[in-house]
């Protein structure tokens, strides 16, 4: 099978793209697939921290594309997973060293190697944008349910959809069943009525994501945690896969509304 | 620069203007990427807009042109037009449409101009950040979403939900009308008249905004009514 290139991209910065990615790169891999993840944000690298892979880098993307060295030497191999690679990003170049047209044929190049490519994107929407949108086959745009982030995705699949990229799936990251019951945050519904796009996945806000970054060890890799599960449904789905959306509450409430919405979505 | 070429540039505060309004476009796009071949250095690193004059580009043809520039190392930032839809496409593209302008030239002119009978059709959701600005009456069947803008001189009318903000009359007419299926826009103004903020109702009924006798109106579309 020819891979399919995922691009995770948001309008806003820190929304949870680089989480995401590194989570769904584990869950696939833990599946049984091959997977390369490119660190995408040039210039501000962490891809290789969240997947606990810093010390082992020694070529990056820029290498790649300036020639100094192949392909395959720039792929750090996982510690814990055989079929789990990373390429990094470089630390100290700016984002114009890498064009939408290196993306694409560094991509072509992996696309009969590996099974997955998935791609971090930088937040903006200027040319690191255009870099990882440009050899994309889905585009997973991430959004918080806060009304400044959903904007700005909306923005952002205003342009993958100018573009005629697609399709576009929609992640909402870091939702808090308590703080939707007291009012205080938008609902899972909210967010998909506004953006008119498919949802394939909501992610619970949970601290063990951010513990788990710090030790670069992805919740993925955690049998008993919640975001850990939302992340590998969002891999079912991506294969295809029918799973319905995580309860994140046993109270009624917000469970009807999750369970609303998923008739609603249709998938 | 020469005097027969298709394009012209000069430099402004923001960058380069590069204009280019009259022959074919497809004529016009190589001799700005020729031009922008033989001077890389002049241009390397540059942020240009273009003034397309009034030719109608769609997104494809203006993505062409600002990723080929972009593989010279040029950022297009802006693409300036007479066709509402050249400047739309590229407001969808997130480049912008107008040169900021200067402080002093800012006061708003009031023609009290009536709109031609003549409409703009736009057939899609229109997202954050997109914009569409015309002295003919206004249709969009689609969404309005927050953040993005619609302005014409005539009437708007909006088969969906507007959300976004809105400004019909916007050459002073106060008796153009704002109609949509669900109205509920972020900031409403008719001619002269900026509409007080519309709190969220609970049942939802497609609605007119206009102006009567200096009073804002907003009534319920009601066919018995008419
Ligand atoms: N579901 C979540 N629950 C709790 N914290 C999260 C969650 N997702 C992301 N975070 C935290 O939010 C911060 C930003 O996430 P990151 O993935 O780096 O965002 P981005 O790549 O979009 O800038 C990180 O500290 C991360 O640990
Ligand atoms: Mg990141």
């Amino acid at each position: 099978m020819a891979a399919s290139v995922v691009t995770i991209t948001s309008g806003k910065g820190g929304v949870g793209k680089t989480t995401t990615t590194a989570n769904l790169a584990v869950a696939l891999a833990e599946e049984g697939f091959k997977v390369v993840c490119i660190d995408g944000d040039i210039g501000l690298r962490n891809l290789d921290v969240v997947l606990g892979l810093e010390n082992r880098i020694v070529y990056d993307l820029v290498d790649v594309v300036e020639n100094r060295c192949r392909l395959r030497q720039a792929m750090i191999r996982d510690k814990r997973l055989e079929e789990l690679y990373l390429i990094p990003a470089a630390q100290t170049r700016d984002k114009s060293s890498v064009s939408p047209s290196d993306m694409i044929r560094i991509c072509d190049e992996l696309r009969n190697e590996v099974d997955w490519i998935l791609i971090d994107s930088p937040a903006g929407i200027e040319r690191g944008f255009r870099n990882t949108i440009a050899p994309a086959d889905i585009i997973l745009v991430v959004t918080n349910p806060e009304v400044s982030a959903v904007r700005d995705a909306d923005r952002i699949i205003g342009l993958v959809e100018a573009e005629e990229k697609g399709p576009v799936k929609l992640i909402i990251n870091r939702v808090n069943p308590a703080l939707i019951k007291r009012g205080d945050m938008l609902t899972p519904d909210d967010v998909v009525e506004l953006l008119a796009i498919e949802l394939i996945g909501i992610i619970p806000d949970d601290e063990n994501v951010i513990i788990s970054t710090n030790r670069g060890q992805p919740v993925a890799f955690e049998a008993k945690s919640k975001a850990g599960q939302a992340f590998k449904n969002i891999a079912k789905r991506l294969k295809g896969e029918v799973v319905p959306f995580i309860q994140l509450d046993d109270k009624g409430d917000f469970l009807s509304k999750v369970a609303g919405l998923f008739k609603q979505g249709g998938d | 620069m020469e005097k027969d070429t298709l394009i012209q540039i000069k430099g402004i505060r923001e960058g380069l203007l590069i204009s280019a309004q009259s022959g074919s476009w497809s004529k016009r796009k190589e001799e700005i990427l020729k031009l922008v071949h033989e001077k890389a250095s002049f241009f390397n690193g540059a942020r240009v807009c273009i003034d397309t004059g009034d030719t109608l580009l769609r997104v494809t043809e203006i993505t062409n042109i600002r990723d080929r520039l972009s593989d010279q190392g040029v950022f297009l930032w802006a693409v300036l037009s007479q066709s509402e839809i050249t400047r739309s496409n590229a407001s969808t593209l997130g480049l912008d449409t107008r040169l900021p302008v200067k402080n002093d030239d800012k006061e708003i002119v009031i023609k009290n101009e009536v709109a031609r009978e003549r409409a703009v059709y736009i057939h899609r959701t229109m997202r954050a950040g997109s914009r569409v600005e015309t002295v003919d009456h206004l249709i969009v069947k689609g969404d309005v979403n927050p953040g993005a803008e619609i302005i014409s001189a005539g009437n708007i009318i909006v088969w969906g939900k507007l959300k976004g903000s809105a400004v019909a009359g916007s050459e002073g007419n106060n008796k153009s009308i704002v109609c949509a299926l669900e109205l509920r826009p972020t900031q409403l103004r008719i001619g002269e008249f900026v509409f007080p903020p519309m709190p969220r109702k609970g049942k939802i009924f497609p609605e007119i905004a206009s102006i009567i006798n200096d009073e804002f109106k907003i009534e319920i579309w009601n066919k018995e009514k008419r």
